[in-house]
């Protein structure tokens, strides 16, 4: 067995170094049964992921400290920060947390009305607010009929496209509230997504009863 | 189909367990290792074999975890856990994707390691899983084990004292609570290494030197360890150049089932935090103070006291009714402020690992890993078998400064140290 002279310890035979202080030890290197592999910290893919948010921030930066050099206020860097922005969070983002299609449909929507209140700021600032009492119902109603589709489809699965259609007219019945808290009205198309919203939730009370409740349980335990 | 054990596809998570998954992050989640050397290479078909057999004898590691609305629970996972040859570095983040077991077995070259989110169970569960495991791969190799002892055999019906959450169970409001407050720990601090880096040091050293330097200081092996590992952190810090001086406290696990009589496979330990002042300590003064604290706080009213504070705190109907994120963040600043900020280093025993006497000639020695802690660089365990104790550090900055000092204490105490790991 090889002793380190410096902390006096023995060394496995198979290092070069000593692990506590790195003197040398030998010469020979004989591989070991406690011996680990040799690991490169860093993969490939993460270095892509993480030079690409690198370059995503930095033309951020660029762009927001030369939009305040010259016009002195956030103008069309807003512009670029979103288009940034949004493909991070819809698609790289599901990427590489390993988003299975539920979710990746869920962000793709959530981008989709994303787009719209941005499309709606930039066009006239929220005076007409289009995106929220016309372009978010008809992006939730169609997320409500592939999320129905998908429910039939898969109606022997674990219950997570019955959730769906739950959060869904939960959803729909909080945008009302705040239909009345912020407008001091309500359009009819977050009623007729509540309404489809509910009918879904009753006729997976009717249709699927057993495991519905049994998921309603596990996922709302106290 | 679903899980015989509880009748039904999902449970919740224990006391203890609930922590983990509320301070996980996006680089950081509680994984630990135990791991058995063989005398021979492993093979991966035998061992794929073996862990095919071992899964179903316990139900709770065959779980992934899910988010509810206020909790995090445990759902069935159909699939069957498959062995996966070593290319990470030991402990790497566990995907907690909902889709994935929160267990993985590995093996390289004549090592078997078993690597569990902590949610899934704690060191007492893992050893059992892994000697259950090595058991099967040894009988499969053609070993005849007449005498199996207190290891759970693979054809045996799981038990459902093994799955239920002890720490509801042993609650006793009367006792009382624990007080929580703790001021700020010294911790030894470092150039970091690159993301999901973590050094492993193994120190092996024959049990009968490290019992005779125990025994000659009138203290446990426990209590020895911790001593050598405060005593290597003063010494430490007495070189720094800070003005302010910290405590040196070190986190001590407690088995809560031999107190109070469980034999649950999932988390139920407790531990206690050893306290020494900064100052001009002996090594005998050390093991003095330390024995005194150990002896007389690891008492079971302060056991019971400990539960009942997690217990009280779960049970609190404000945080019970907390959407899931919230609490998640509440968890997550108490994890900082009363757990990883007020210590020093967490240390670990799984003690002496029995082995029927058949199997002794097919393991070399047993390895215990904690994986990186969140807000600590460093962390200790031990574990021994047949004569053999390895002391592993675990370490997420480049310098192994503190195993440096500890094994310098131990050989200035004449134990013969074998140091290997994954570093240089």
């Amino acid at each position: 067995m090889k002793r380190c002279r410096k902390c006096g310890v023995e060394v496995d035979e198979s290092l070069r170094n000593c692990p506590l202080c790195g003197a040398h030890v030998n010469d020979e290197a004989v591989r070991s049964k406690t011996e680990y592999p040799q690991i490169n910290p860093k993969s490939k893919k993460r270095m892509f992921w993480e030079i690409s948010l690198f370059i995503s921030l930095f033309a951020v930066a660029v762009s927001v400290i030369l939009d305040l050099i010259v016009n002195k206020t956030l103008s069309w860097s807003i512009h670029v920060i979103f288009g940034v922005a949004l493909p991070w969070i819809c698609f790289a983002r599901p990427l590489l947390l390993r988003f299975n299609v539920r979710k990746r449909l869920s962000w793709g929507f959530f981008g989709a009305i994303a787009l719209l209140f941005y499309l709606n700021g930039w066009i006239n600032v929220f005076t007409e607010p289009w995106a929220f009492w016309l372009g978010a119902p008809v992006a939730v109603l169609v997320w409500q009929s592939v999320s129905e589709v998908l429910c039939f489809v898969h109606r022997e699965g674990r219950g997570d496209y019955e959730m769906s259609l739950t959060k869904l007219a939960v959803l729909s019945l909080a945008c009302i509230g705040i239909s009345f808290l912020w407008l001091k009205q309500c359009t009819w198309g977050w009623y007729v997504c509540a309404a489809r919203g509910v009918i879904d939730v009753v006729a997976l009370c009717i249709f699927a009863r057993e495991k519905y409740f049994a998921e309603l349980k596990k996922r709302l335990h106290v | 189909m679903k899980n015989e054990l509880f009748d039904r596809e999902w449970f919740k998570l224990d006391n203890a367990a609930k922590i983990y998954p509320a301070a996980k992050s996006s680089r950081w989640n509680a994984v630990f290792r135990m791991s058995a050397v063989l005398n021979q290479e492993v093979d991966p078909d035998i061992l794929q074999l073996a862990l095919d057999d071992v899964i179903n004898r316990f139900p709770t590691f065959r779980v992934t975890l899910k988010r509810g609305f206020f909790w995090y629970y445990f759902q069935y996972l159909a699939k069957p856990p498959v062995v996966e040859e070593e290319a990470s570095y030991p402990c790497a983040m566990m995907p907690l994707t909902g889709r994935d077991h929160l267990f993985r077995v590995r093996y390289y070259s004549h090592r078997i390691s078993v690597e569990v989110f902590h949610s899934v169970t704690d060191g007492t569960g893992c050893i059992n899983f892994l000697k259950t495991l090595l058991l099967r791969y040894c009988e499969i190799c053609g070993a005849h084990v007449e005498d199996v002892g207190d290891i759970l055999h693979y054809e045996d019906n799981p038990a459902p004292e093994e799955a239920e959450d002890s720490f509801s169970r042993c609650i006793d409001k009367s006792k009382g609570v624990l007080p929580r407050k703790e001021p700020k720990a010294y911790q030894i601090k470092g150039q970091r290494e690159k993301r999901g880096v973590l050094d492993v040091t193994h120190g092996c050293m024959p049990f009968e030197q490290l019992h005779s330097a125990a025994k000659s200081r009138g203290c446990t092996v426990n209590t020895y360890l911790v001593a050598a590992l405060t005593y290597a952190m003063l010494r430490r810090q007495r070189y720094e150049h800070k003005t302010k001086k910290l405590p040196v406290r070190v986190q001590v696990p407690i088995n809560l089932r031999k107190i109070f009589g469980s034999s649950t496979l999932r988390n139920f330990a407790g531990y206690y935090n050893t306290t020494i002042e900064y100052g001009d300590w002996s090594f005998e003064d050390i093991v003095k103070e330390l024995d005194a604290q150990l002896k007389g706080n690891i008492t079971p009213e302060y056991c019971q006291k400990f539960i009942n504070s997690n217990v009280a705190l779960e049970k609190n109907p404000v945080i019970r009714i907390a959407p899931r994120f919230l609490k998640s963040a509440v968890m997550d600043m108490s994890f900082y402020l009363v757990g990883e900020s007020v210590m020093s280093c967490a240390f670990s025993n799984i003690g002496n690992v029995i082995m029927p006497k058949e199997l002794q000639g097919f393991i070399d020695r047993f390895e215990f890993v904690l994986g990186a802690q969140k807000y600590m660089d460093n962390a200790m365990t031990c574990a021994s078998f047949a004569g053999k104790t390895v002391v592993t550090f675990s370490r997420t900055i480049k310098d192994p400064i503190l195993e440096r000092e500890f094994f310098k204490v131990l050989t200035e105490h004449g134990i013969d140290v074998t140091v290997d790991g994954n570093g240089r």
